[in-house]
């Protein structure tokens, strides 16, 4: 009895050395990857956090399948260096309120013991569950928040994969004088800045006046509005008066109709209506204007309606498609939530471990090509602040109703048409 | 309940909540007890004016937020957080007194309209003023962990901090029932201009009793915000919060010491506890649960959950008196 346990052992001892030596990790692998996903399930984001959570899933089960994409880390049948263990992701609903997020997230590091944390979608929800994975030292992967403070605290272990606010409005001004080079038209100089009064505009606003003012433009008229305004001549008429070559504007989706019934009616016609995403990029702003939404550019992270760097966009949005609900394309949203699936799924998987400290050193040492993803980026690589320094924006501007890509001028779909036709001449 | 059985509760839940900040180092619990105290003395100062006194405030969140931001402001500007205590209480109860001394001389809902109103007021203008850090609020520094920088590794010392000012607030109440104020209050609540004939100066009750609750509410504001350390408008000004404190003050039952505490119990089990157990699934059980309990509170109890322990005592008593000795 002893002596076959004695052998036992032995053999035990001599397998796992052998084993072991082969293939070092070989013991601590795990059959599962644990990580969290902390998105605003209810309240007032419960709309995109939903759809957010959809894209997370299919991300997380093209990861754990076999069905190949030209895409990095699908079909592998889970991690590869880990001996193909599956991706698990634990959702927790933010509420998309701070101290919610907060206290999933400890709930989620501390209980579910996830190995890294994604989300928030919302700013200030982002801001304060980052600040729980930096003191327990959990890397954080936020695939989709845009406020331009947030990769400037010093956190050792926040990664954004999007561009932020600041890097949108200098796309745009970016976009606006390359156009113009282009088309050789002559430069612009008075701009107008109009924004919806709260977080989203204000930071917008902000961001845009300080491009302005380095290079010089001359800001003739900063104007904050309430979303909630049910008639705006008054803000239309003070836009008029100011005279602006440009109007950038930040809206949500009621006052952007808005702004834009009054512009006919008081036949404002700038060269151009530069938008931040939000109201513009709504599907219900074409369907409520008609012809009358034609000519307006507006910022996006993602387009279907763009010469694809991956040819895997239409069939990848087609999957989406099949599992939303409301039979919802990608957008940009759910597109850039996708991706920060793989981004964290390749660094755990190259640190061929489940280590934390590892798992935050091999995302400082990501480095995916553009191609690799479903995004129009130039690649996903972060600087020392863990804010991706790959990624960009596009513009789109509405011709006949649809969403063509103009700019960056590689993945165009359509020339700009500047500078937009008068209300009276259409 | 005999304000010595009432010091005993304190006591016993003190002594329970205490050991477990500081023996249970389960950091999701402890947020979830931490949330449930400020909860708890929120609604407290809710109960002091709109139980004791009858008028309902529906912009308690103005004074929760001028503890939070003064915290957040001291913070950024590398302050003292223990200035940032004073200084918030001070300006909330100047706010007070400035709302209060022209509505209190009306009768009806006039205060109720007008708490709302100002809470909007602060809310849109702290939206567009630089210095209050506009509609991104402040992030506020991490320093050391130290009882000087009122940050802290561990929740169990948050749970204790929130613990005393608790305990502030219940002691607080149990010596407000008994106090000349106290009787005041209520002689005005009954009928106010019966009250005034004898003598007692409704305004000036009204006016002492909403100062020292909005800085009781502004003292929870600025633990709250060394906790988060995240200081935006949404969060702490808006609509919603003020809502959430007054379903907390109603749900536990108006003018009553303990009330407060059940409503924030039920709030955090509910809202909070099950938001993070059940809210992953995305399916909004969580506030489905919580509305639910709302409306059957309202509708069957509407003197709230305090007032079921009333009843009880009193049907056990109507049974004793009718038994046969």
């Amino acid at each position: 009895m002893n002596r076959t346990l004695a052998v036992g052992a032995m053999l035990a001892i001599v397998l796992a050395l052998v084993g072991g030596s082969a293939a070092p990790i070989r013991g601590a692998e795990p059959a599962e990857i644990v990580v969290g996903s902390i998105l605003p399930l209810t309240g007032g984001l419960a709309t995109t956090g939903q759809g957010l959570k959809l894209a997370q899933e299919l991300a997380r089960d093209l990861i754990n399948g076999r069905q190949p994409y030209p895409l990095l880390m699908a079909g592998k049948d889970g991690l590869p260096n880990l001996g193909h263990a599956k991706l698990k992701i634990i959702f927790a609903d933010s509420q998309g309120s701070p101290d919610q997020a907060k206290t999933v997230a400890e709930q989620l590091i501390t209980q579910d013991h996830v190995v890294a944390l994604l989300g928030t979608y919302a700013s200030a929800t982002t801001a304060t569950a980052s600040q729980v994975a930096e003191r327990y030292g959990i890397p954080f992967v936020n695939p989709d928040s845009s406020s331009p403070t947030l990769h400037t605290r010093g956190f050792k272990t926040f990664f954004r994969t999007t561009p932020h606010d600041a890097t949108f409005s200098e796309n745009l001004f970016e976009f606006m004088s390359d156009v113009l080079k282009k088309q050789k038209k002559p430069p612009v100089h008075k701009l107008a800045i109009v924004y919806e009064n709260t977080l989203f505009g204000t930071g917008a606003a902000d961001a845009e006046e300080a491009i302005a003012k380095r290079d010089s433009y001359d800001v003739a008229l900063r104007l904050p509005y309430g979303a909630n305004s049910s008639e705006l001549q008054s803000e239309v008429q003070k836009i008029k008066a100011a005279g602006a070559d440009v109007i950038f504007q930040s809206s949500y989706l009621n006052d952007a109709l808005l702004f834009m019934k009054t512009y006919k009616q008081q036949s404002v016609s700038p060269q151009a209506i530069i938008a931040q995403d939000a109201g513009f990029i709504d599907p219900n702003f074409v369907k409520n204007l008609g012809k009358d939404a034609d000519y307006i550019f507006t910022r996006d992270v993602f387009s279907l309606n763009l010469k694809a760097k991956n040819k895997a966009v239409p069939a990848i949005n087609e999957l989406f498609k099949a599992r939303s609900p409301g039979g919802n394309n990608l957008d940009g949203n759910t597109a850039r939530d996708f991706t920060a699936v793989f981004v964290l799924a390749d660094a755990i998987d190259r640190a061929r471990s489940t280590k934390p400290e590892e798992i935050i050193k091999a995302l400082a040492a990501t480095n995916i090509k553009g191609s690799d993803t479903i995004m129009p980026w130039r690649g996903i690589k972060f600087d020392e602040h863990g804010q991706n320094t790959l990624g960009n924006g596009l513009v789109e501007q509405i011709q006949n109703g649809v969403y063509e890509t103009v700019w960056p001028f590689d993945v165009a779909t359509k020339a700009a048409i500047w500078p937009m036709p008068p209300w009276d001449k259409r | 309940m005999t304000p010595r059985s009432h010091g005993l509760a304190l006591g016993i839940v003190v002594v329970a909540l205490a050991a477990l900040a500081l023996g249970y180092h389960n950091a999701f619990v402890l947020n979830l007890v931490f949330v449930g105290l400020i909860y708890a003395v929120l609604g407290q100062s809710w109960n002091w004016i709109s139980g004791y006194a009858g008028q309902i405030s529906f912009g308690h969140a103005l004074f929760f937020g001028c503890g939070a931001y003064a915290s957040a402001l001291f913070g950024v500007h590398h302050g003292s957080p223990w200035l940032a205590l004073p200084a918030g209480a001070l300006v909330a109860a100047a706010l007070a007194l400035a709302v209060g001394f022209p509505c209190f001389g009306l009768r009806g809902h006039y205060f109720s309209i007008a708490t709302i109103a100002v809470a909007a007021i602060a809310e849109i203008a702290v939206n567009n003023i630089g210095a209050l850090g506009k509609a991104n609020g402040f992030e506020m520094p991490i320093l050391a962990p130290s009882l000087a920088s009122l940050q802290f590794d561990d929740k169990g010392q948050y749970v204790l901090m929130a613990l005393v000012l608790f305990a502030i607030a219940q002691i607080g109440t149990i010596t407000l029932e008994r106090s000349r104020l106290g009787y005041y209050l209520r002689a005005i609540r009954a009928n106010q201009e019966a009250a005034a004939s004898v003598g007692v100066d409704a305004r000036a009750a009204k006016l002492a009793t909403f100062a020292a609750g909005a800085a009781l509410a502004a003292l929870a504001g600025s633990l709250y915000a060394q906790q988060t350390l995240y200081v935006g408008p949404e969060d702490t000004l808006a609509l919603p919060i003020s809502i959430a404190i007054a379903l907390v003050g109603v749900v536990g039952g108006l003018s009553t010491v303990w009330g407060p505490a059940l409503g924030a119990l039920v709030y955090v089990a509910l809202a909070r506890y099950g938001g993070a157990v059940l809210g992953g699934q995305g399916h909004g059980l969580d506030l489905l649960l919580y509305g639910g309990l709302i409306l059957v509170i309202v509708s069957w109890r509407p003197d709230g959950l305090a007032g079921i322990g009333g009843s009880i005592r009193r049907f056990v008593r109507r049974r004793s008196a009718e038994t046969p000795a």
